[in-house]
């Protein structure tokens, strides 16, 4: 076409585009950890499901077609662009890198399969502009920008149409021949139209279709750093570089004394504290909402919204891109705290650590470990939290028990059972790890003296700790308190070593996840089994067989420790599925859209945030509209939400049953 | 301006509680020992008031206990006193306030510093008697205002306005400095204190002194005797009333007047 020109294109838009690169690859290394690319294997066989596969795209139907739609056209395009931007040094209107040339066989081909694509990508272009101008979902940030990029991609693909058409007209005119060629079936389509044009119009437009292209090209490729469409560049290597750890497994952090000798922040206070994956975690975001859709505290109008936090750190961190490379990680520059100035407090303090919006995020997108690590700096080294938590946290110091409940009372609830004391017992198979809740909480208790019967009925070997437990720590963790969970972890693990524990049953999900994911970093390595799993096993062993009928209608909630974060879904409904007498039901957001009951990470143990409703009543709701008359739950702290939100709505005539609850009503007819 | 305050070790009113053989003193192991409560207000008003003022010179907590450093101690290091006195004797392990005060007047008076303010909490949790604050004002012949919810220091440092809550109503009293003053709970939030500031109270000064370095310790005996420590009675089980509504509501008031005899 024109050399010069296509030169001074591409120098001028490749060397913009250099400069705005840099800046952002030098933010990633503030930190100066080192991005995660161990186990090379699973990482390509997630990037190969979540990214080319796009996984998680569709769980939002439409949309996420939509944008398969355009991914995958873009990938098939991507070549079209190398030819287009090769013809502009060439006089060639053929060229295709000799391999691809219009009217040889693999060209002809590819000419075919381009158009398409360039169909699908303009179909998925018109369904997100639908949504973005006419549907407007809340979720999703409703900016120009986003309709620019439309914009800019839907004219960057008509261009190509129009100089292909207006290439072919002027083809036939040389050759005076056949100009329809079903190769290039889009620019065939124009014929009609250019057919009675004069010539020197016709190589004005196919000048102004080539031209428009590659230019719109290079646009759209320097506005990609500055954009949330950024996640072009950057969605591939966050799905392979994504954090491989359990769901429910937060990072220790290591040597915390000697941290505090040398003043290292515990946890995150600044932007630049923030890892290489952190920081490409905001580069990624598409800003599309569907971590804030799904978050539990947003959908009750609590402050957080997942998708506003990583856009407020990415914008913070844009914002003071140069004076951040200047500091270059220097403790000393002057960069805000981000709490509260760039996070507010009470967002920070909503988060349930449910994991609903990682769950969704389709880049992979990390929140509550970012959240956690907030938390962390603000709890360990200003000493701010609530004052109910510091109460908690004063509680687990003096008693081992966030309820306050002193070690002496532990074994209360096993008054008139047969419960035996590990201290007391040599033979044991499984050790119940009774957990705080069903050790001393009124009702819950009745969980775990269900669990006791269930356990001697079947014939198990098994023992409890008793006044040797304590809490496992969870609450304090995801509450920020690094230090106080680690002190507890040590002792339960010292105590549980000194039993050599080799299995472990939980009737807590919260106990579940900390035992078995986050004890193996400080030497507790242990199995661990739920009791809804263990229950299924005994039953499929044919040792617990539920005869009586329990005549009720049931819907079972899935607590997000037990379900989304640990995949442990079936075991409880298979187990009510068997009882006789019961009907199951299932609430619209169930399994993994299972919400929340607004107690985890800390929540159960201070005053909600201010919002429109409190989490618990809005799950207690959902549960309702399925008209089941019980309640059924797998989870001490999920009972006791749903048990506050019901006696408030006075709803008497609904009962709440733990799974090992029903289970025993079922095997004994009591 | 120099303020004393006071941090006394008591157990956690949350932790288990064992009268030890001999049912004369608590069974110290594993007991969880915090500091008084009421304390904590006093060493966080403390706190606040030399963040607040410019003529604030220095923060000395005072303690009494045999473990060195205790725990409350190293809390109101922490929370953010600058040096520490513990008074630590087998003498001071009994419940005597009056003596306590005593001992800790004569220290006081030991020390080349003169307090223009001596905050500490009305009322230790464990003996809950309320002695020891007035009479370590009157060991020292200074004015006292007890139970203070609300505390003003003038501008010049010469006087104070208290806010005292007394039956149905708040009392407002003004005192000239020096003076004493008993922490009420609604005073003020205490912090809690940083882990890093945890670690830096490990290594602020602590004066330690037995009752042989307190000029005439031969003065110091007991007026009170201790007897013997009992528990309460264990709470009767909880009862569950079950039913229809009508039912439980008409169960609930025989109950209630027939067995409780409240109405």
């Amino acid at each position: 076409m024109n050399p010069l020109v296509m030169a001074l294109l591409l120098v001028a838009a490749l060397g913009v585009f250099g400069v705005s690169i840099r800046g952002r690859w030098k933010l990633l290394h503030l930190s100066g950890e080192r991005p995660h690319i161990d186990r090379i294997g699973e990482r390509f066989r997630l990037t190969l499901k979540y990214a080319l596969g796009q996984k998680r795209l569709t769980r939002y139907k439409f949309a996420g077609l939509a944008h398969k739609a355009i991914f995958f056209g873009f990938l098939m395009l991507l070549l079209r662009t190398l030819i287009l931007f090769a013809r502009g040094f060439t006089d060639d209107p053929k060229f295709g890198y000799w391999i691809f040339d219009s009217g040889d066989l693999l060209g002809n081909f590819y000419g075919l399969i381009k158009d398409i694509y360039i169909v699908l990508v303009i179909t998925g272009v018109v369904v997100f502009l639908h949504y973005r101008l006419v549907i407007k979902p809340k979720r999703m940030t409703l900016s120009g920008e986003g309709v620019l990029i439309l914009a800019i991609i839907l004219v960057m693909l008509l261009a190509d149409v129009l100089y292909e058409g207006a290439g072919l007209v002027l083809a036939s005119r040389d050759a005076a021949g056949l100009h329809f060629s079903i190769w290039e079936p889009l620019g065939s389509l124009l014929i009609p139209f250019l057919e009675s044009a004069p010539d020197g119009t016709l190589v004005f437009l196919y000048h102004l279709g080539f031209w428009t292209h590659v230019t719109l090209v290079l646009i759209f490729l320097n506005l990609l750093p500055h954009t949330k469409h950024f996640h072009i560049i950057t969605a591939i290597p966050n799905i392979f570089m994504q954090e491989l750890e359990p769901a429910g497994k937060l990072k220790p952090i290591e040597d915390i004394e000697g941290r505090i000798e040398r003043e290292e922040t515990l946890g995150i206070r600044r932007i630049d504290q923030f890892s290489f994956n952190a920081i490409l975690d905001f580069y990624s975001c598409t800003e599309c909402g569907r971590c804030t859709d799904q978050c539990p505290a947003a959908r009750t109008g609590k402050l957080l919204s997942p998708k506003k936090l990583t856009i407020d750190l990415r914008d913070h961190l844009y914002a003071n891109q140069s004076g951040l490379i200047k500091a270059n990680g220097d403790k000393s520059a002057a960069i805000d705290d981000l709490v509260p100035a760039v996070i507010d407090t009470e967002a920070l303090w909503a988060c349930t650590t449910c994991g609903a919006c990682e769950q969704e995020c389709p880049l992979h997108i990390s929140f509550v470990d970012k959240i956690v690590d907030l938390r962390r700096y603000l709890v360990q080294e200003k000493g701010e939290c609530s004052s109910t938590l510091q109460e908690t946290f004063s509680s687990m110091e003096a008693t081992g028990s966030p309820y306050g409940v002193g070690s002496d009372e532990r074994m209360n609830w096993a008054a008139g059972l047969d419960v035996p004391l590990r201290s007391e017992t040599e033979d044991v198979d499984i050790l119940f790890w009774v957990g705080c809740a069903p050790a001393t909480d009124e009702r819950a208790k009745s969980i775990a003296q269900a669990m006791a019967r269930l356990l001697n009925l079947a014939g198990v070997k098994w023992a409890v700790l008793g006044p040797e437990e304590s809490c496992t720590g969870d609450v304090a963790r995801r509450a920020g308190n690094e230090y106080l969970f680690q002190a507890m972890a040590g002792a339960n693990i010292e105590t549980l070593n000194g039993y050599h524990t080799k299995k472990i049953l939980t009737v807590c999900p919260h106990c579940f996840n900390t035992l078995q994911h986050e004890y193996p970093d400080f030497g507790g390595k242990y199995e661990v089994i739920h009791h809804t799993e263990y229950l299924a096993k005994l039953m499929s062993e044919g040792k617990l067989t539920p005869t009586h009928e329990v005549n009720t209608t049931i819907v079972y909630h899935d607590s997000c420790y037990l379900g989304r974060l640990n995949g442990i879904y079936d075991s409880p409904r298979k187990i009510l599925a068997s009882i006789p007498g019961v009907t199951l039901v299932e609430a619209t957001a169930s399994r993994d859209r299972g919400m929340c009951c607004g107690a985890g990470g800390g929540q159960m143990f201070k005053e909600d945030e201010p919002g429109d409703e409190r989490i618990n009543f809005a799950r207690a709701d959902q549960l309702l509209e399925t008209g089941a008359d019980t309640i059924s739950s797998a989870c001490p702290f999920c009972m006791r939400m749903l048990t506050d939100a019901l006696n408030t709505r006075q709803h008497i005539d609904i009962a709440q049953l733990d799974i090992a609850e029903v289970l025993l009503k079922s095997v004994t007819g009591a | 301006m120099k303020i004393l305050t006071l941090a006394m070790q008591v157990p956690d009113s949350r932790a288990a509680l064992k009268i030890s053989p001999g049912g004369k003193s608590l069974e110290t192991r594993d007991l969880k020992l915090i500091c008084n409560p009421f304390d904590e207000f006093a060493v966080e008003q403390a706190v606040q008031l030399k963040e607040q003022r410019s003529d604030v010179e220095e923060i000395v907590v005072a303690t009494i206990g045999a473990e060195k450093p205790n725990q409350a101690i190293r809390t109101a290091l922490a929370m953010g006193a600058d040096r520490g006195i513990q008074l630590c004797d087998d003498i001071f392990s009994g419940q005597d306030e009056i003596l306590l005060a005593e001992a800790l007047a004569a220290a006081i008076r030991l020390q080349e510093t003169t307090f223009d303010l001596i905050l500490c909490g009305k009322q230790a949790i464990d003996t809950d008697s309320g002695e020891f604050g007035p009479a370590l004002a009157e060991f020292l012949d200074l004015p006292h205002v007890g139970a203070v919810v609300k505390l003003d220091i003038s501008e010049d440092g010469t006087s104070l306005r208290a806010h005292r809550r007394i039956e149905g109503a708040e009392e407002i009293v003004e005192c000239p400095l020096p003076a004493l003053i008993t922490c009420e709970k609604g005073l003020i939030e205490p912090r809690y204190p940083s882990l890093p500031n945890l670690m830096k109270a490990k290594k602020k000064p602590l004066q330690i002194l037995a009752a042989s370095d307190l000029p005439e310790p031969g003065c110091l005996t007991p007026g009170l005797q201790l007897l013997e420590l009992t528990p309460p009675a264990p709470r009767p089980p909880c009862t569950f009333i079950e039913g229809p509504p009508e039912k439980m509501a008409r169960e609930l008031v025989k109950r209630l007047r027939d067995e409780a005899k409240v109405i």
